[in-house]
């Protein structure tokens, strides 16, 4: 699986773990719809947790657990589906989440800049992807003209720069 | 002049605003690259080229250049004028969107385009696309003296804001802002996704209310009040929290259900409005505060006119009026009353009689421009109803600029009148087309070239769309035109009593659609039965108001 960190230290895969089957020692993500009906499992000691979600199952849901969340993965299904920049959002701004967001799916390279500033920390890639395209264009752009998440030095005016991922 | 070297009316480009677009016309050459190779699909590479204004039409691509709240330099005009004669065949379409458009551009051009428009600070960025459009304004503006505040700092904050916003650059659908800083609507604001009217409280505070929800298109809505005053300072939140329920909750699964307004009314005026005040009260605003060190900075960015006239400036245009009745029906149609005494607004009509509403070749763009130059401060506003306008003529000079207006075929006295169409591009151009807006307008245009009976018929709107899509506006105008397709055939709908303005409402459709040359005929019934049914001076839309559809459905039907 290839991955592009839009910020240092994303974590590396976890597996998904199917809603039916036991929890396994290490890292793994649950799905929404099992974190909802049987709440989050103690994993004292045996790794972390993380949750799936679908476009269309709102962020708002983990307010109760998301301090025992290390890890979000969104899963877009189309490109121009672009409720994922909001649930990213949500999830940093209203949420206060400070664990890795991961965003899955067919994306575009020209959005990765955009789901960066929306604070996503990583992408899987598709299969087939050249990693060279997509930090090409994730660095492309050096201003932005409104507030992020990533809250960058702003100014004169509305002005900020907008920091390319540091790559690695 | 600005004085500062700065342009009059719109935002000067710094150097950071100008590596940004140059950054942005490489990304866009790397993109085409990209899909000359076959790395991206057509369907990958449509919205990255929307996102860059790149439409494919009928027989060329057609590329649409934004215009920032209406206001050019010269300098601009004449680098539209270069693209216009080196890209297209010579002419520009003006939009009502303030934009403009060429339409015969080639792929391989494109980016090659966009870098020269990228040497006078222009740019096509999201002037297509699921994203927030070229904000519009009032082509008045900074000028009118009705005016309270000049809306075009805030026009361009938007534009800032809103460009390449992280979150909101894959909405359900395009969306669309005005503003205006007039009591006065000249920019139809609650026909918008957000309609902004900028305004000062007792202690001169800025601050603004917001409606949002309004369109044309194939539902016409009328945008529900939002705020009646939103502090200056709350402005990008509040948008913010609009945009983020609206990225959220619209739908997605039907082009025609996804724009905003569909959602407002899905979940009802009031639940819509209590979903934004929630994600308002929950957002960091902190984050999105507008500074007054912020509205200060980009403020200075725009050059200022120095407003000098001779103290009898006015007395020379009264004289001049008295002396030329020509001239003087011109100045009572094409003019707007200025906020300094010695100046005027000027309407300049891109509707000759039989032309094509809205376009202009690049010899008239680059006349235009050194008018503009010589007199007003080097700054053009285009306006949503396809006219270009000035913003700040001396009175005394005005005749003298009538006269170079009419040497040029830009001094139709027609702005307001039945003579100044609004029209889309319709068949002649667009794939969505139902029927050929282009001609139908043209032939209106014959009907009523009679200037004195314009004048007598006095103010009424004739607006024409092609679909339902009403890029045309034709809701919103006392007689509106739509284009349909009846078994193949090209046939037309007459709306009636759709206004803009601040008295707001949505035409109403009159009855059966009828081809071409009966449409024309409707409308000179409709307009004989105005005539003669109007009290005094009453426009078409209060006489319409009066007597309802009644008596013109029977003028257009019973006889037929
Ligand atoms: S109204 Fe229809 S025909 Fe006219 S420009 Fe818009 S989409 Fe094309």
């Amino acid at each position: 699986m290839l991955r592009l960190e839009l910020e240092p230290g994303a974590s590396a895969a976890w597996p998904e773990i199917a809603d039916d089957a036991p929890l396994p020692d290490g890292d793994c993500i649950l799905s929404f719809a099992r974190l909802r009906a049987g709440g989050v499992p103690d994993r004292s000691g045996s790794g972390r947790l993380g949750v799936s979600l679908r476009i269309d199952e709102p962020v708002e849901a983990l307010a109760g657990s998301i301090e025992r969340l290390a890890l979000v993965l969104l899963t877009v299904p189309a490109f121009r589906d672009g409720r994922v920049f909001t649930q990213a959002r949500t999830l940093r701004e209203r949420l206060d989440f400070a664990g890795e967001i991961r965003v899955a799916g067919p994306v575009l390279p020209d959005q990765a800049a955009f789901l960066e500033r929306c604070g996503v920390s990583s992408l899987v890639l598709p299969a087939n992807a050249d990693e060279a395209v997509w930090r090409r264009a994730n660095a492309r752009m050096h201003t932005a003209y409104q507030p992020s998440v990533r809250d960058e030095p702003a100014g004169p005016g509305l002005k900020r720069r907008s920091e390319a991922a540091s790559g690695g | 002049m600005s004085g500062h070297g700065l342009p009059v009316g719109t935002y000067g480009y710094d150097a950071t605003d100008r590596a940004f677009l140059a950054d942005r016309v490489d990304e866009f050459r790397d993109q085409v690259q990209r899909r000359l190779d076959g790395a991206l699909s057509e369907d990958e590479f449509k919205p990255l080229r929307l996102m860059n204004g790149l439409y494919l039409q009928l027989h060329a691509y057609m590329l649409r250049v934004a215009i920032p709240y209406g206001t050019l330099s010269a300098i601009q005009l004449r680098g539209l004028a270069a693209v216009a004669r080196r890209h297209d065949r010579g002419y520009a379409h003006f939009t009502t969107r303030q934009n403009i458009q060429f339409n015969w551009i080639r792929l391989e051009d494109a980016a090659d385009i966009l870098a020269e428009l990228a040497v006078v600070d222009m740019h096509a960025i999201q002037t297509s696309g699921n994203c927030i459009r070229n904000v519009t304004s009032d082509e008045f503006a900074g000028a009118a003296a009705d005016e309270l505040v000049d809306p075009r700092v805030y026009a361009e904050i938007l534009r800032q804001w809103s460009t390449l916003h992280p979150e909101f650059s894959f909405l359900p659908r395009k969306f669309k802002f005005a503003i205006s800083g007039s009591p006065q609507d000249r920019v139809a604001a609650r026909f918008h996704d957000i309609g902004i009217v900028a305004r000062r409280d007792d202690a001169g505070r800025i601050g603004f209310g917001v409606h949002a929800g309004g369109g044309l298109g194939r539902t016409p809505a009328i945008g529900i009040p939002m705020r009646e005053w939103l502090p200056e300072e709350e402005l990008l939140a509040y948008m913010e929290a609009i945009l983020r329920v609206y990225n959220a909750h619209g739908r997605r699964d039907n082009a025609y259900k996804s724009r905003i307004k569909i959602l407002v009314q899905a979940l009802g005026a009031e639940a819509f409005t209590r979903a934004v005040e929630d994600e308002f009260a929950a957002m960091p605003r902190h984050r999105f505060r507008l500074e007054p060190k912020t509205v200060a900075a980009i403020a200075a960015r725009f050059g200022t006119p120095a407003l000098e006239a001779p103290a009898d400036a006015a007395a020379v245009l009264a004289a001049d009026r008295a002396a030329d009745p020509a001239f003087d029906h011109w100045v009572s149609t094409n003019t707007h009353p200025h906020r300094d005494p010695g100046h005027i607004c000027v309407v300049l009509s891109l509707k000759p009689t039989g032309g094509i509403p809205g376009d202009a070749s690049a010899a008239q763009m680059d006349a235009v421009a050194d008018l503009a130059e010589r007199y007003s401060h080097a700054e053009i506003r285009v306006s949503h109803l396809q006219n270009l306008a000035f913003g700040h003529v001396r009175r005394d000079r005005l005749r003298s600029l009538w006269q170079e207006l009419a040497a040029l075929g830009l001094a139709s006295a027609n702005a307001g009148l039945i003579g100044d169409i609004v029209c889309c591009p319709g068949l002649d151009y667009c794939t969505l087309a139902n029927a050929r807006s282009i001609p139908i307008a043209q032939r209106i245009s014959d009907r009523f070239a009679d200037a004195e009976l314009q004048r007598r018929i006095g103010p009424l709107r004739i607006n024409i769309s092609g679909c339902i899509n009403a890029c045309g506006h034709h809701h919103a105008a006392g007689i509106g035109i739509l284009g349909v397709d009846k078994k193949g055939e090209e046939f037309f709908q007459l709306t009636l009593g759709g206004t803009a303005e601040s008295d707001v409402a949505i035409g109403q459709i009159l009855g059966p659609s009828l081809p071409e040359a009966e449409a024309v005929v409707a409308i000179e019934r409709l307009v004989e039965t105005y005539l003669s049914l109007r009290t005094g001076e009453e426009r078409f839309l209060d006489t319409y108001r009066r007597l309802g559809n009644r008596p013109f459905k029977e003028a257009v039907y019973a006889a037929a």
